[in-house]
Parts: C-alpha cells; structure tokens; sequence
C-alpha cells in the first residue's frame, strides 16, 4: 500500500489540507488525516483519519476519521465516525454486509 | 403440487421486460408441465415507480422497505416466501431451454441435495442461476445468503464472499450438496450479460456523487465495462427490435446513454493499445454476440449490431 499519494495534476493543497475535488478519480490510494473528500470518486482506497464531504467511496477500506456526505458503497467501514451522507451497502469491521439505509456500527 | 418462486433482483425495468420475455416463455412453461404451481417475483431494487406491472403480466413485484432495503436482503426475505423450491435468477442472465432446467430436477430425489447452480462462477456454484431446495437454505443461519467480507483486517487480501458463497459453504459442513453445472454445459442452453446492470448503476452514482466526467475517466481503470458496455448495446439492439424503444436511455432518452452510447464506446476502444487486451474483448464480443444472436433467432428477428472496435 502506497502512503499518501497526489499526482500532480490531482487534488488541491490548502494550508496543508489536500483537498480532493470533483472530477478526480482515485483507485488503490492511501489517503492519510489531512485530507478531505470534496466530490472525488475513490476505488479500492484506504482512509485514514481525513474528512469525507461528498464523493463516492467504491470498495476500500475506511480506516478512520469522518463520514460526512456522499456515498459509500461496497467497502469496509472499519472505523471513524459516520455522520452523514448515503450508506448504500457495505461491511462492518467484522465483515458483516450492512444494507442500504444502514448506519454502520460505532466503535 | 410443488410450489416454486422464480426471484430475480433489478434495477432497470427495459431489461427486466426481456428478463421477463424469457423467463416465461422457456422456464416458466417447462415448470408448469411438470405440475409446478410457479410464481415470478421481481424485486425492484431501484427506479420501481418505473415497472409497470400491464407489462410485466402474472409478475408478483416486491419494494425495497424494511426487511427488504436491497437485494442482498432480497434474498434472504425471498427464503421465507411460501414456496418448496426457489430459483433465483439473476436480471442478466437468460435461461433458454428450460426442458434442460428441468432435467436436473430428479436430482432432488437425493435429500442431501440442496441446489443446483446452471451459471457458475469461476468454476464454483453461483446465484446467478440457482436452483435451491428452499428449506434446506432455510436451516442456515441467517443471513444465508448475504456476502460477507472475511478477515477484513488483512484488506485488500481479505475474502470476498459472493452472495451464496456462505451458503453453499455451510450446506457442504453439514453435508449438503450443491450441484454445479460446468461452464461448458451451461453455455449452451444459457445467455449471460454479466456486468450489465453493474455498469448501469455505477454510472447512475457517480454521476450523483461526483458528476459525468468522473464517470468517463473510470472506465479506462475498469475493462472489465468495456465489455459490459458491448454487451448493453447488444441487448438494445434486441431490445429495440421488439419493442421499439431506446435501451439504457439517459435522462435525455438518448440510446445506451446510461451505459455508454456506441460513439463513446468506440472511442473507450479506441484508446486501447495494448493489443492482448485487444484481442481479448475481441473475443469476448464475439461471445456475446453469439448470445444475442441466438435470442435474436428464437424472435425471427434479425438484428443490426454496430461495429464498435476499430479495424486492425
């Protein structure tokens, strides 16, 4: 697994903050606490403490940190917190399928 | 009598009508000569205020709602249907000789047989197309049939367990059998899709989440749409051809433009260069196309398919 990796022509650094934009398309990157999901679109990624405003999270695993907007489908809601946005299916830390509608378990 | 349910997830009420064309005209009869008392039941998993039952005549439809929010829960709410067998049909797959379905009913006579799987996947036993004796699923823990992620700690290594992988690992601890058809059988009296929906509804949320473009760029980190892609423009051909309406349409009503229209495709194919995987969708095409000319032939229709890879 890749650490935190921006190519150059994706994302935007904001006061040390990289923020993800519409129109990016990401697949099998790690995204590390600095970083908030503003509209991408992230396949097969690991967060890991950064905020989730909006944008899709297909597959990958959600280390921690927040889930705010947007939807996520398919992947692993490990840890952090889920405050909003669209849980449209995925697993739970001990792999559990949780249905669209659900609210994935707290720690 | 023997009571069977047919059950089939979907999300797009086009290919749920030719889902449904089929499924009544090759399984449904084959069940009934064999004094099945068969009833169908699609779950709209999305978009239901667009099934209009006039066209889907003798279907049971079921909502998404508590209990049922998706058609993973679908299937496990489906185990508790009045019923002793219970087929589940996945929305892109097409049974074409259900005399041969039938065949493998005598296998049932064995107790310790619980289902027979006529779509594999990847050599094992699927859902696409399966069989089951109802309470043999029934006695599973719940839920049965749901996928799971297990050792979700070592992701992305963990193990995705499909919808039904759980269950027929369980029915074999307990000494149940489920029998599975070989690719090679069932490619003769099947036509799968595969992916068809899938393309459909990840282009619907990425759309929602992070707009059009997103989507475009995705498919080159995705061949695997590509071909999905293909296989939607062959189901609108015949889609098209018996119905006279535009398959897959965007918002607009534009044809194939909630997959990708035949343009954007042969552009996708055009910026391939890797000349393996090239010939592999080449190949992959021509399979498909065999499927659809096949069903094409069962309507004494004939069909126009574009060519969509470039000429080498």
């Amino acid at each position: 697994m890749s650490q935190e990796r921006v190519n150059a022509d994706e994302g935007q650094e904001e006061q040390g903050i990289l923020v993800l934009l519409p129109g990016e398309v990401h697949t099998g990157n790690k995204f590390g606490p600095n970083t908030v999901s503003r509209g991408a679109v992230l396949f097969e990624c690991e967060w890991d403490g950064g905020r989730f405003e909006a944008g899709l999270f297909m597959g990958g695993m959600f280390r921690s940190g927040q889930f705010v907007g947007g939807i996520f489908l398919g992947g692993i809601f490990w840890g952090g917190t889920w405050v909003s946005g669209t849980w449209e299916g995925g697993f739970d830390r001990s792999g559990i399928y949780h249905s669209r509608g659900d609210i994935p378990f707290p720690l | 009598m023997s009571r069977l349910l047919i059950a089939s997830p979907h999300r797009y009420p086009d290919l749920a009508r030719l889902w449904h064309r089929y499924t009544v005209r090759e399984l449904v009869p084959a069940f009934e000569r064999l004094h099945f008392e068969v009833t169908v039941n699609i779950f709209c998993d999305a978009n239901a205020d667009q099934f209009r039952p006039s066209l889907f005549p003798g279907v049971r439809f079921s909502r998404s709602g508590p209990g049922m929010r998706d058609f993973m829960e679908f299937y496990d709410a489906t185990l508790h249907a009045p019923c002793d067998f219970l087929f589940f049909l996945d929305a892109d797959t097409f049974l074409l000789d259900g005399e041969w379905v039938c065949s493998y009913l005598r296998a049932f006579d064995d107790r310790n047989v619980a289902a027979v799987s006529f779509v594999p996947r990847k050599s094992a036993p699927a859902i696409f197309a399966l069989l089951c004796r109802a309470e043999s699923y029934r006695a599973l823990p719940a839920p049965a049939l749901a996928c799971r992620y297990e050792f979700p700690e070592t992701w992305p290594h963990g193990v995705n367990l499909q919808p039904g992988d759980f269950a027929a690992r369980e029915l074999g601890r307990d000494g149940k059998i489920v029998i599975n058809i070989a690719s090679d059988e069932s490619l003769r009296h099947t036509a799968n899709f595969r992916g068809t929906t899938g393309i459909r509804s990840s282009r619907e949320y990425t759309r929602l989440a992070a707009g059009e473009q997103a989507f475009t760029q995705s498919i080159a980190l995705f061949p695997a749409y590509l071909v999905a892609a293909y296989d939607n423009i062959l189901l609108g051909c015949l889609y098209e051809s018996l119905y006279h309406q535009p398959f897959a349409p965007d918002a607009a009503g534009i044809p194939w433009g909630g997959s990708l229209t035949v343009s954007d495709l042969r552009q996708e194919l055009a910026a391939v260069r890797d000349t393996k995987q090239l010939e592999a969708l080449r190949e992959k095409f021509r399979q498909s196309k065999h499927n659809i000319l096949r069903m094409a032939a069962r309507e004494g229709v004939e069909l126009s398919i574009p060519s969509v890879l470039p000429n080498t």
